[in-house]
């Protein structure tokens, strides 16, 4: 079984396998959630959940794009609570899990970048 | 495909507005714009898109950045006839009824299906394009008919007050 964060199965069809386009949104990708996992972090932390559910809500197609699997449910579950308010007292654990998951995920479409 | 040429894509999500615009450049009769905002995609009605593919969240530009069922409403309040489809990572359903309401052609909740049915809304509208063409000309035609069917009657009336037709078999 595969230890891989991301799957660009998806990627791959709906560019037809062109290198060049995968790239070009793994690099989009590279740009914009470092950023928004900061944002969401600040907002986490000042309180402001409105913020929170909308960051997370703008950065949900991009985590199904990638293939990253393990952080659909989590940035869904966060941008529920967070809109919501509810379970509060759980964001943080859920949002730690959601930013260890994406910075794997950066590193290894970093490195799908960097290939040849 | 000679009915749809200019597409709007309304987006403040980078890559989201790209792949949609990169999907739907292999019909290359297109021209497709993309804004990221409603206020800039207002600004352009002028240049008459007949679809507008709408996000319907625009809370990375700002606070007091209009949503989608306001943008909505002004493209509709504008241009009835543009067919305003709204794309968004919104799931949830009474949003999508709302803007229905509101005139959208159709809801596409962001995912990876979400291009594929874009591509058949567009074909679906050009499809309804092609039936209001034709209802439009059928009463254009019934319309004309009726006129020079009047026109007919009356002149043959005229005709025969005049004497210069007799006991038509009609009469």
């Amino acid at each position: 079984m595969s230890d891989h964060i991301t799957d660009l199965t998806f990627l791959q069809s709906f560019t037809g396998g062109s290198r060049d386009k995968i790239v070009k949104y793994i690099n989009i990708f590279l740009q914009m959630c470092p950023g928004q996992l900061d944002a969401m972090q600040s907002l986490l932390q000042s309180g402001n959940y409105d913020g929170l559910r909308a960051t997370a809500h703008s950065l949900k197609p991009q985590i199904t794009y990638m293939g990253i699997r393990q952080g659909e449910g989590l940035v869904k579950t966060i941008e529920q609570y967070a809109g919501e308010k509810i379970n509060l007292d759980q964001l943080p654990a859920l949002f730690a899990s959601f930013k260890e998951i994406c910075e794997k995920a950066i590193a290894e479409l970093q490195a799908e970048v960097n290939k040849a | 495909m000679a009915e749809v040429k200019m597409i709007f894509i309304v987006d403040d999500d980078q890559m989201q507005a790209m792949m949609l615009q990169d999907y739907l450049s292999k019909y290359s009769t297109f021209d497709i714009k993309i804004f990221n905002s409603g206020e800039e995609c207002l600004k352009n009605l002028s240049l008459n898109p007949q679809v507008v593919f709408l996000d319907y969240n625009f809370d990375k530009i700002g606070k007091n950045a209009m949503n989608g069922t306001e943008i909505l409403k002004e493209i509709k309040a504008a241009k009835p006839e543009t067919e305003v489809v709204m794309f968004s990572g919104q799931d949830r359903i009474e949003v999508a009824v709302n803007t229905m309401k509101y005139g959208a052609f159709d809801y596409i909740v962001k995912s990876e299906s979400a291009f594929h049915r874009s591509e058949n809304v567009i074909f679906n509208i050009i499809k309804r394009m092609k039936l209001q063409g034709e209802a439009r000309l059928y009463k254009k035609l019934t319309f004309t008919f009726a006129i020079a069917f009047v026109v007919v009657i009356v002149a043959i009336i005229i005709l025969y007050k005049l004497g210069m037709i007799k006991d038509p078999a009609w009469v």
